[in-house]
């Protein structure tokens, strides 16, 4: 029963529309992901406790905006479900950057998509926005990763994997 | 000099003025160095009617005869001496003079020290005779005091502990000590003895006309009971050792040697002071003093012990007369404890406190035995000393001693230090009554009402706290409750007291347990019962058990022996009635009715009670175990059902405790480990429906709401469990079903078409990180018998495994699990492999690393936040430990397998895959992933051994690899761990030493071929770089010889690399004895005596070895000096 249950686990993945999934909150650890008002979150602190010595454990996250880099923070029942986001993460070889920020992307199946800019908005983002252009003027080839969680998406990681 | 003293009178005016004392200190210290500072200093107590003036007179004195003692001329020694002694002994009679006699006594002190060395025996006998015909001469008490203060000025100055440093060596004060030790300070002891008890008897002390002689005298014969004794010549300071971190610590145990029994034992020493004692309690103000050195000496004497007790005839006799004599004093505080302690709350809990620290500090170098004889209850009223003591505990528990807020107050310190000392009572005999330190039969009963009023107070404390929130520091210790110490300390007591302590647990135990039912049934707040109970269970395991910590608990002596006389108890085996009702309790969370009574706090240190138990007596085969226990719990049928109520209690905790992580953390590390930890409990777990029941859910994976971590530990038990199946074709279904699952969703993972966008989901990746979790229990877990089969699992992986992990490249959990089962498999399986089974793994963890690096090399990445970043190097680093675990783990298979061949016949090449792991991880690496010490001693350690193992290989790497594991050992020679640059040095005297070899035998071209920037050589290189290390940074003891193994071949490899270092050392455009000092020095370094021998032979490398000390140290020497 409980194989079919995985089964099932992996086939709804499959389908894989939802922005999120509910997931039990001591079940997350730090590293993981969570959504706090409403934003998608990585966990960097978790910690339990009880509420008075004979209550049941609470979970304390503490958890940081995978966009914006803001910081959150949420306590919830530890059997009680979370929302976890659905961070996606895919590999897209890059084509060109415009003069305007924004990329051309391929990806596998030799799809291209246009509706990206570099990254920006916080000191990190600006100097990978500087090293994918700088990696482009040098004719590098380049493997950038996209993140994509609740509607939105950032490039977040480029690699170079061949000089022309 | 007029000048020098208007100057040090004018500081010493300012001194006074807080705006000006800075700069007025400074001015104190500037003149130091002036030549008449001495003789202005006469002059200033001479004349100056300032006593401020005077005290800084005699300090500077102090300080400027010291340090120019040498050269001071004798008359001018002996002038200053006998001016102080003169001034001291004037200035005694002056109440507002006390600082400028302080000063004049530390002078008195230091300047004989000084001069100590240069006097003959007789001189320094003469000097202390001297002294007393001095103080004698005046004929006043007052100079009697100066003349006390001075000696133990003297005793403080001359115990190296105390000592001021004076610039001297160590030696010499090693010196001071051991001749006063030896010659003078028994009879400073016997003459403080006699000069106290006469101003004692006299009742000039008590009517203060002593003029403080006696409580000098007290201050003084305490600094030498404290003094250092060495027993057995030994240097290192042992003999007063410090009983740190534990309730009255600062209690000494002084151990004089036997030598002093005639003047320490004696019974003069310690009359005089029990009389004064007894005499001077309702005193006023005018003896608080004198009192409190008295006590503070009587505290001191409790403290003593060793061999000074054993050391002579008749030792037990001794011993007793002493004790006897110093409980008569001690007593007199004590007593009535009521008393003494309203008088305490009332009044001053100085007495108090010190008649605890008396006690303990007598429980500390005493037993119980020897105490009670010296104060039988026939000369002692209320049950002899041992009732006393108890009594007295018993009245601070009463004034809420045991009290969360007494912590840290009188009340509070004087109850630790009783209990400590009762427990340290309780333990220092056995309880057998033939034994020759049988307890006396006191102790039992005292420990029953002790543990009784330890029990009420505790049961009250849990109930007040019922609903205050857990602190930080509750959690995480070995018991889910409380203090380690407060609950061993009861236990202690506990087992002291078995016939009574067992029954009043179990009858409590059972009667909150029907309580918590009432309040469950009857909806009132079952907190404070809740509460109790956690007290009671949690007790109760300590006094039935020891903690095991791995190893086998056996049946706490003091329970075995009572279980022996149990007969004489009557009734029932109170250790089985014990052990029922702590099952009664943790069986609550079996039925569904009372399973809401019992809250995650309880069920937690119900398992862990559980546990404690279970692993000394559930299916014990112990002959300590009495009839009823045996067959209560021991190998049977009873015992078979107390195994299948434990196992249903793990099944109930994962099941109906949802999202309680530290409950499944504690079932799954300490009850289940311990259910599976002896082979007779795992021969039953497999006979029990319930343990076959369980072991089906588990490979189910029933168990949703459990976290991965629960898992795996629970796993592993299942695994080590299966030892206990004795049919080895069981064995292998039981190991191939619990894994089945975990193993067939990992494999079956792969060939799902779309597994490029499922792995694009994260519950997914959460799915396969649970089922890695779980097969990681099984890799640390197996037992022989199932190895095969697991190995036969595992082996099917390791192509499905490297397609997950490359589908989940983006999740760094997957990734990092996958490392981690990889270095766990190879751990548990490698010993048992063949050579074709060895290959194919090799040949998947190389494949892994490939993988790995396909990946993660060369990445860079944006983390919006400084805690995401920092969280990412943490998760970088755990990955890189989980990588290089691996590559140790394969360059181990080689040592382990010798030579492998693969299916084609080829040997395999270990140093082709550890080096392509290495050449993966140095890139990786950097300056701040390296400050995690855990990531930065296994990265070097596989650098050195590498280099050492490998070197041809090394040597034959491509110039941008080589250069690469070049720079990260040139970091590593420079890292400031003293263990790392070591294991650097012995990597690259490794590598050196081959290339040495291979010049001789005409090869060696790879490694001469690689240039560093500049086109430097790799000898020149480092011969440079440790050059530089050796001779002009600061560098630390032992580093020359480290640095030999290396340099030696080096130098053999490039010998004119190392003329022109030794050329670029000479300071440019320096002296040129500089060059020659150096030109000497490097021919000195090679004369290893090797001509036409081997120069690498153990013998020229010893040589060169010493040969490098003296060359480093010349020329260090020589760059300092030109």
């Amino acid at each position: 029963m409980a194989e079919a249950h995985e089964h099932e686990t992996f086939e709804t993945a499959d389908a894989g529309a939802s922005k999120t999934y509910p997931m039990q909150a001591g079940s997350i650890r730090k590293n993981g992901f969570i959504v706090i008002k409403q934003r998608p979150c990585k966990v960097v602190d978790v910690s339990t406790s009880k509420t008075g010595k004979h209550g049941h454990a609470k979970c304390h996250f503490v958890a940081i905006d995978i966009f914006t880099g803001k910081k959150y923070e949420d306590l919830t029942p530890s059997s009680h479900n979370c929302e976890v986001p659905n961070v996606v993460r895919q590999e897209f070889t890059l084509i060109a950057v415009d003069e305007e920020g924004y990329v051309t992307l391929m990806d596998d199946s030799g799809n291209t998509r246009e509706d990206l800019m570099l990254p920006t908005g916080t000191e990190e983002a600006d100097k990978l926005a500087g090293n994918i252009k700088d990696y482009y003027a040098d004719g590098k080839e380049m493997l950038v990763t996209v993140l994509k969680a609740m509607g939105e998406e950032m490039i977040n990681q480029v690699k170079v994997i061949a000089e022309q | 000099m007029e000048a020098v003293k208007a100057i040090f009178e004018q500081a010493c005016e300012d001194f006074k003025d807080p705006a000006k004392s800075l700069a007025a200190s400074r001015v104190l210290v500037d003149i130091r160095d002036h030549p008449d500072l001495i003789l202005a200093c006469q002059q200033i107590l001479h004349t100056s009617p300032s006593p401020d003036t005077q005290f800084q007179a005699a300090v500077a004195l102090r300080e400027a005869t010291a340090r120019r003692w040498d050269s001071l001329p004798q008359e001018q020694r002996h002038g200053v001496q006998g001016q102080a002694m003169a001034h001291a002994l004037a200035a005694a009679r002056d109440p507002g003079a006390k600082v400028v006699v302080s000063g004049l006594v530390g002078l008195l002190a230091v300047l004989l020290k000084r001069a100590w060395g240069d006097m003959s025996q007789g001189e320094r006998a003469a000097y202390f005779e001297g002294l007393e015909r001095t103080v004698a001469g005046a004929g006043n008490v007052h100079a009697r005091r100066v003349g006390i203060q001075i000696l133990e000025s003297i005793v403080t100055e001359f115990a190296p502990i105390t000592a001021t440093p004076l610039g001297l060596s160590w030696g010499y004060h090693e010196m001071c000590r051991a001749s006063l030790e030896e010659s003078f300070l028994k009879d400073i002891f016997r003459h403080a003895v006699h000069i106290g008890s006469d101003a004692a008897r006299s009742g000039a002390a008590a009517m203060g006309t002593d003029a403080g002689t006696c409580s000098a005298c007290l201050a003084l014969l305490c600094s030498i009971i404290g003094w250092d004794f060495r027993p057995d010549g030994l240097a290192a300071p042992g003999s007063a050792s410090q009983a740190t971190g534990r309730p009255g610590s600062d209690a000494m145990r002084l151990r004089p040697p036997a030598s002093w029994s005639d003047v320490l034992l004696a019974p003069a020493t310690t009359a005089w002071l029990v009389e004064l004692l007894s005499g001077f309690r309702t005193m006023g103000d005018v003896t608080r003093q004198l009192m409190t050195h008295a006590r503070q000496l009587l505290v001191l004497l409790c403290s003593i012990s060793g061999d000074i007790f054993n050391g002579q005839q008749g030792g037990r006799e001794a011993r007793l007369s002493y004790l006897h004599q110093i409980l008569q004093a001690l007593l007199a505080w004590i007593q009535p404890p009521e008393a003494a302690v309203q008088k305490a709350a009332n009044v001053d809990d100085e007495e108090l406190t010190d008649g605890c620290r008396a006690i303990f500090a007598l429980a500390l170098g005493h037993t119980a035995a020897d105490l009670q004889c010296a104060a039988p209850p026939d000369q002692v009223p209320g049950g002899g000393i041992l009732g006393r003591i108890s009594g007295l505990l018993l009245a601070c528990i009463a004034v809420g001693g045991l009290h969360e807020e007494a912590v840290g107050t009188w009340v509070g310190n004087c109850t630790d230090m009783l209990l400590e000392a009762w427990s340290n009572l309780v333990q220092s005999g056995s309880q057998s009554q033939t034994s020759v330190n049988a307890l006396p039969q006191e102790i039992s009963s005292c420990s029953a009402s002790i543990f009784q009023s330890l029990a009420e107070a505790s049961l009250r404390e849990a109930c007040e706290g019922a609903h205050k929130d857990l602190d930080e520091g509750d959690k995480g210790c070995s018991g889910p409750c409380g203090s380690d110490d407060a609950l061993a300390r009861a236990a202690v007591v506990g087992r002291a007291c078995g016939a009574s302590s067992l029954p009043l647990l179990t009858r409590l135990l059972n009667d909150r347990r029907e309580r918590l039912l009432q309040c469950s049934a009857s909806g009132q707040d079952p907190s404070a019962t809740l509460e109790e109970l956690v007290w009671l269970l949690s007790t109760s395991a300590c006094v039935l058990a020891d903690a095991g910590e791995g190893e086998t608990p056996l049946v706490p002596q003091a329970i075995s022996e009572a279980l022996q006389g149990q007969q004489a108890w009557g009734g029932g085996d109170p250790v089985e009635g014990l052990s029922n009702a702590i099952l009664g309790v943790v069986s609550l969370c079996l039925d569904s009715t009372t399973r809401a009574a019992i809250s995650p706090r309880l069920m937690e240190v119900a398992v862990w009670s559980l546990a404690r138990w279970a692993d000394t007596y559930l299916l014990s085969s112990e002959d300590a175990l009495g009839l009823a226990m045996k067959a209560a719990f021991g190998q049977g049928p009873r015992g078979a059902a107390a195994l299948s109520v434990s196992v249903r209690v793990v099944q109930a905790c994962f099941q109906h405790y949802p999202g309680e992580n530290d409950l499944h953390a504690l079932v799954a590390s300490k009850l289940l480990r311990v259910l599976t930890r002896r082979p007779p409990l795992c021969c039953e777990l497999w006979k029990s429906d319930d343990w076959k029941a369980f072991v089906q859910l588990m490979s189910a994976d029933h168990f949703r709401k459990v976290n991965d971590k629960a898992i795996r530990l629970a796993m592993q038990s299942l695994y080590i469990s299966i030892s206990g199946t004795n049919d080895c074709s069981a064995a292998k279904e039981s190991a191939s079903t619990l894994m089945g699952h975990s193993a067939s969703q990992l494999a079956n993972l792969p060939q799902n078409p779309n597994l490029h966008k499922i792995a694009a989901h994260p519950q997914v990746a959460d799915e396969v990180c649970r089922q890695l979790e779980a097969l990681r229990g099984a890799a640390r877990g197996t037992a022989e018998a199932a190895n095969h089969a697991v190995w036969a699992m595992f082996s099917a992986l390791f192509q499905p495994l490297l397609q997950v992990m490359e589908a989940f490249r983006a999740y760094t959990n997957v990734t990092y699990l996958i490392l981690k089962l990889a270095g766990e498999v190879m751990d548990s399986q490698s010993p048992y492999l063949d050579s074709a089974n060895t290959q194919a793994l090799f040949q998947w963890m190389l494949a892994l690393i490939k993988l790995y690096s396909k990946h993660n090399l060369g990445a860079v990445s944006l983390e919006a936040a400084k805690a995401l970043r920092e969280g990412r190097e943490e998760e970088k680093c755990r990955d890189l430990r989980a990588l290089l675990k691996m590559v140790t783990n394969m360059s181990d298979l080689r040592s382990m397998h010798g030579v492998l061949f693969d299916a084609n016949g080829k040997s395999v090449d270990f140093a082709e895959a550890v080096l392509l792991g290495l050449n993966i991880v140095v890139p990786l690496m950097n300056r701040e992933l390296l400050m995690y010490p855990r990531l930065c001693t296994p990265f070097f350690d596989l650098l050195s051994h590498v280099l050492e193992a490998y070197p041809g290989q090394v040597a034959a790497l491509p110039t941008a690899p080589f250069l690469g594991l070049m720079a990260a050992l040139e970091h590593g020679l420079n890292h400031a761990d003293i263990a790392v640059t070591q294991a650097c040095l012995e990597g690259l005297a490794g590598m050196m030493r081959f290339q040495y070899e291979a010049l001789k035998m005409g090869g060696g071209a790879e490694l001469a071929g690689h240039r560093f920037e500049g086109g430097e050589g790799v000898p020149a290189h480092f011969l440079r770089l440790l050059f530089q290390k050796l001779l002009l940074e600061d560098r630390s003891a032992g580093l020359t010889d480290l640095c030999a193994a290396p340099l030696l071949p080096i130098i053999l490899c490039d010998p004119p690399a190392f003329d022109a270092v030794c050329a670029s050392m000479a300071p440019p455009g320096g002296d040129s004895r500089a060059s020659e000092a150096m030109g000497r020095a490097a021919g000195e370094l090679m004369q290893i005596g090797a001509a036409g021998g081997d120069p690498m032979s153990r013998q020229a490398r010893g040589r060169f070895r010493s040969n490098l000390g003296k060359f480093v140290g010349d020329v260090r020497g020589a760059l300092r000096t030109f």
